[in-house]
């Protein structure tokens, strides 16, 4: 790592415990906890006496705030949201950048509490009137997305039926431990083993590691089941087990499934070839 | 707010955290992204929350041009970044400081050891911190990391660090070699299922789901994880099995799914074990697949 790719890590790690809080931590533990990491920054010449002593005055105040409105600057406020909808262009639709910097400007003024939440509402209600819907081209929709949450809200996954055991090879380093079949769902559990890589890459939408076929075509929409990391092993590999999750149960005249992962596949026989 | 040059404390604190919140989150990976979300428009809102908020803030009057180019900096530094490698052993002054560190930490009795917000306040925590400073900056790796929390135990322990280190190598586990898998379903009147045991080359892992009610929204504060005994585990060779941990979460449909690590992973010459969670007894056949299912 640079030094500056150090003290981008340092400024990171307090920006999370500085916007963050205690986060339920007794306050003196939390605030002595924050001093170490400042000293260990300091130690390790990450950051100079003026940046730590910066960043304890930052927890400081962050820490004594009560969540106290300030309404001593409602009047700047005010004027600086009016002045926002001024500049707006006759026409705006949502998608354009004048309209998301409308958008952001009462993002930014929201953390303040200057302003009566009503009042706040209030304006927020007024600039939506002048924002039109977009006219030109929507993006795409996303038929396989909107499939899968429908697949999703509507199952009900029931009894476990059968367990069926993976092949044993192991492909870009995930191997397919088990099919769980479920009645109207399926789970595949993985084992993935790496020294490049931390957890095995996304497929899909949401958090879903691998596509599942099988040979009667039926479609599969999986979501991200779970995972879990191992401790690094001596040879330097991370181990992460998990499963994936997928609507709906393969059906009884299905008789293989094809789990792909990273462009790879393994089939799984569901039963026996007929003889 | 008149008659002094510097901005009211408060306020400007709120500016900068929102600020930090903004400009320190690093961009959504590209594999996160929903379909039909276009990356291109979402580093752009992106950009245009941040400038946005920077000239909000600057017109109130709450940070400088200074101010407002620093972050500036950071933000496209954020995005710019990558994921960095550590190097492959401890930097010389992170080694220092580490050694230092350590030198403080005296042992304490068993109790203590509980403990973790007690000695979080002591040289334990100073250490502690020290560690995670060090790697997070990439002057110590993953390997060497778990070698320093190593000696801490030993310093923690004291004149127990030699039957503590037993103890932790007797029940070190990582599951990185996966040999066999036995499926079930087998399930008992009380609704536990054991689903699969899998058999790693260091260890057994359990696969069990139980029926679960999710608690009712209102009451989400008072959520507690359905509890499951430890399971009991013998074999018909007398080998001495250590249930050393586990974990779950919700599961399909109304269940709870978890799995429980088991020590060591059965001899070759086991031909059964035998797994009792409390009442619940299963019986898993280890041997080679025949008509029988492994699993009853």
């Amino acid at each position: 790592m640079t030094p500056s790719d150090r003290y981008l890590a340092a400024v990171r790690f307090l920006g999370m415990l500085w916007t963050q809080g205690t986060s339920g931590m007794d306050p003196a533990d939390f605030v002595r906890t924050f001093e170490y990491y400042l000293d260990a920054f300091a130690e390790l010449e990450v950051m100079g006496t003026d940046e730590t002593e910066l960043w304890r005055h930052r927890m400081r105040v962050a820490l004594s705030d009560d969540g106290r409105p300030l309404f001593e600057w409602a009047a700047p406020v005010r004027e600086r949201l009016e002045r926002a909808v001024r500049e707006l262009p006759v026409r705006v639709e949502a998608m354009d950048d004048e309209a998301q910097r409308l958008f952001a400007v009462l993002g930014a003024v929201q953390p303040l509490r200057a302003l009566p939440e009503d009042k706040t509402h209030a304006w927020a209600l007024r600039q939506s009137t002048r924002i039109a819907p977009p006219s030109g081209s929507r993006p795409p929709v996303d038929e396989r997305r909107q499939r899968m949450t429908l697949a999703w809200a509507n199952a009900v996954p029931g009894k476990l039926l059968r367990v069926v055991p993976g092949p044993p090879e192991r492909r870009a380093g995930l191997r397919v431990a088990s099919v769980q079949l479920y009645e109207g769902a399926a789970s595949v559990r993985w084992h993935f083993v790496s020294k490049d890589e931390s957890w095995p890459k996304t497929a899909s939408y949401p958090s879903c590691h691998l596509e599942l076929a099988d040979d009667r075509g039926t479609e599969y929409l999986g979501k991200g089941g779970g995972g879990s990391r191992m401790a690094t092993t001596p040879a330097g590999e991370a181990v992460v087990i998990g499963q994936d999750d997928f609507v709906p149960a393969p059906p009884g005249l299905a008789r293989s499934l094809t789990i792909g992962y990273a462009g790879q596949e393994v089939s799984v026989e569901l039963r026996p070839a007929q003889r | 707010m008149e008659g002094s040059d510097e901005p009211p404390v408060l306020a400007r604190s709120r500016a900068e955290r929102y600020l930090a919140q903004a400009a320190l989150r690093p961009p959504m990976e590209d594999e996160r992204l929903p379909p039909g979300v276009d990356r291109e428009a979402v580093d752009r809102q992106r950009w245009i929350a941040l400038e946005t908020a920077l000239s909000v803030y600057r017109d109130l009057g709450l940070i400088s041009a200074a101010d407002a180019d620093e972050w500036r900096r950071l933000a496209e530094a954020v995005a710019r970044s990558e994921p960095k490698t550590a190097s492959s052993e401890s930097s010389p002054r992170a080694r220092r400081l580490l050694d230092e560190r350590i030198e403080e930490v005296e042992p304490v009795g068993e109790d203590e050891t509980r403990d973790a917000s007690r000695l979080m306040r002591g040289p334990y925590g100073r250490f502690m911190t020290a560690l995670t400073v060090a790697s997070l900056i990439g002057e110590v790796d993953a390997r060497d990391a778990e070698s320093w929390q190593e000696r801490l135990a030993d310093r923690v322990a004291g004149e127990r660090a030699e039957e503590y280190r037993l103890e932790r190598e007797r029940t070190r586990f990582a599951l990185p070699d996966l040999r066999r898998v036995l499926p079930g379903p087998a399930t008992r009147p009380s609704g536990l299922t054991l689903v699969s045991a899998e058999l790693y080359a260091d260890a057994c892992l359990l696969c069990w789901v139980r029926p679960y009610e999710p608690p009712d929204p209102a009451a989400a504060h008072a959520f507690r994880a359905p509890e499951i005994p430890d399971p009991v585990v013998e074999d018909d060779v007398g080998t001495e099995y250590l249930s050393v941990g586990g974990g779950g979460g919700t599961g399909m449909g109304a269940t709870w799914h978890g799995s429980t690590v088991v020590l060591p992973t059965p001899p070759k010459v086991a031909r059964e074990l035998t797994v009792r969670f409390g009442d619940d007894r299963f019986v898993v056949d280890l041997r080679e697949q025949g008509t029988r299912p492994p699993m009853r």
